[in-house]
């Protein structure tokens, strides 16, 4: 009997689960385990922090994402090892909880798509590459060399040999994580009269250039941009900061990204993931049948990402949780800490991972718009640009106003013009009105 | 003259704890990088977020608590200097 996704979720409750060296952006290749915060033996629960890592983007405090025992240590500090090479492994106190717990990026409750003329149980839907490294499908049995497209893509171009590396994707598939070991071999044979600090920089951007250019092949973007009036943001937030002491101090980010995030309640098709999907088939008088599929799954949570750029060269993305939550102060101190733990270390791996959204920010001395390339399996990104003054015509009077234009890039697969207009016409009217958001 | 000691002693102290609240945000930025009459979030390439950050460090380290209306005071780090030698001395 063919295993099902249902089978799957049961086998995949073994005891052990490992811990490998996560995916903290696209252009992450390789990191180095610094220290290990817990010792053979050690009882943790998800979200501890169990390790200190070292990566392009400075130090990175890394989370376990299930609960249980620290059964062997497998790589010793100081060592620079690929993504997804296995650190440590973990025995699991509850394995049924396992799949919730493991995938923060997800909504708690996965969505499901269940044929209603079965009484089968729910299927979970697969998780995309970004946290396939989470969700190893080891125990199925790989017939024939699945593999990402990408990766078939890569192996093409570099005469790469597929047999014999173990995939981490669904079912087995190869993926550019499986690959980077081979890749950075490769690279080393090449280049070996670089100094090594080339070589990270090079990994870095032929990273970044097989994550974007994946996006932009596989994602049909479309863009549109609107501009912003911030003669009362502008005007609020300085009644405001006038008298308040520097940690009190509120910036015009806090407002945009507060906007967005009602933006995002209203409008919420812009908030999620688009990514493969078990549907179950429909074919009546034989054995259930599965076929991969892409559908978005909206998520729980609003999480922005926030691009921040090191001084050091390179960007990292760490998102602020639950944003439509938080007041704007609470944003802006969410802001500050990003942005001084992004500079100093003790960024947490789940913030690497788990944005819905992204926005990229150009600062007051940017450019006047930017149009963003989506990171899958998001399905939108935003721009804002930088703040300018113009001459604008109000109830026949001239006026001179501050405005910034906000730019939407989003996937056409999920959301449509129509839609992403609204939500950038929403976005506007929120800052008409500093003082409720 | 033991004025003038205090003085230059304080003056010396506080241009310190300026730099380390800059490199608190700007590691790599050394003394010799900056040009003391020109605007400091030029000079270390400080955004909005990172000249926050810098006075707060600024506060912890003097308790002197710099609002948005005295930005136009402090936007070098002769000016800046001088804004905390005048608090102090208060």
């Amino acid at each position: 009997m063919p295993s099902t996704p249902s089978d799957i979720a049961q086998t995949r409750s073994a005891e052990v689960e490992d811990i490998t060296m996560p995916s903290l952006g696209a252009d992450m290749t390789e990191g180095t385990l610094t220290e290990w915060l817990v010792k053979e033996g050690d009882q943790v629960t998800s979200g501890d922090i169990i390790a200190v890592l070292e990566t392009q983007k400075g130090a990175i405090d890394m989370e376990v994402y299930s609960s249980g025992t620290i059964e062997k240590i497998l790589v010793s500090p100081v060592t620079e090892v690929p993504v997804g090479t296995v650190l440590a492994r973990l025995t699991l106190v509850e394995p049924s909880q396992k799949r919730t717990e493991q995938t923060p990026v997800f909504s708690p409750t996965p969505a499901v798509i269940v044929d209603a003329t079965t009484s089968e149980p729910p299927i979970e839907i697969e998780k995309s590459i970004a946290v396939s490294e989470l969700a190893k499908v080891n125990d199925i049995e790989v017939t024939d060399i699945k593999s990402s497209p990408i990766v078939r893509c890569l192996a093409k171009e570099q005469n790469l040999n597929l047999t014999g590396i173990k995939g981490s994707g669904p079912q087995g598939a190869i993926l550019l994580n499986d690959l980077s070991h081979l890749l950075k071999t490769k690279k080393n044979i090449k280049s070996d009269n670089h100094k090594p600090a080339d070589i990270a920089e090079q990994n870095m951007r032929n990273a970044i250039a097989v994550a974007m250019a994946k996006s932009k092949q596989e994602i049909p973007h479309f863009y549109l941009s609107s501009e912003l009036d911030l003669t009362n943001a502008q005007q609020w937030l300085q009644d405001k900061n006038k008298v308040k002491a520097p940690e009190e101090h509120v910036l015009l980010l806090a407002l945009l990204l507060k906007a967005l995030a009602n933006a995002l309640v209203k409008y919420p098709k812009l908030n999620g993931f688009y990514q493969n999907a078990f549907y179950q088939g429909t074919t009546f008088g034989k054995d259930s049948s599965f076929e991969k599929k892409s559908a978005f799954e909206q998520a729980s949570g609003i999480h922005i990402g926030n691009v921040i750029s090191l001084r050091q060269g390179g960007l990292v993305v760490p998102a602020i949780h639950d944003v439509d939550k938080l007041s704007v102060t609470e944003l802006m101190r969410g802001l500050r800490d990003i942005t001084e733990r992004s500079r100093n270390g003790h960024l947490r791996s789940s913030e690497l991972i788990d944005a819905t959204i992204t926005v990229t920010n150009m600062g007051e001395r940017g450019a006047d718009s930017v149009f963003g390339i989506i990171y899958p399996p998001q399905v939108a990104i935003l721009g804002f640009g930088k703040v300018r003054k113009i001459v604008k015509i109000v109830n026949d009077n001239v006026v001179i106003a501050p405005v910034l234009t906000v730019s939407l890039s989003a996937d056409h697969r999920v959301i449509d013009g129509m839609l992403a207009a609204k939500f950038l016409n929403y976005l506007a009217k929120q800052l008409q009105k500093p003082e409720r958001l | 003259m033991s004025n003038t000691y205090t003085q230059e002693y304080i003056q010396h102290y506080t241009q310190q704890i300026i730099l380390s609240a800059i490199q608190e945000v700007a590691p790599e930025i050394e003394q010799e990088d900056i040009d003391m009459d020109e605007d400091i979030r030029e000079e270390c390439d400080l955004d909005s977020m990172d000249f926050i950050n810098y006075l707060i460090a600024l506060k912890k380290s003097t308790g002197v608590s710099i609002t948005e209306g005295d930005y136009p005071q402090v936007n070098t780090f002769n000016k800046m200097l001088t804004y905390l030698t005048e608090k102090s001395s208060m």
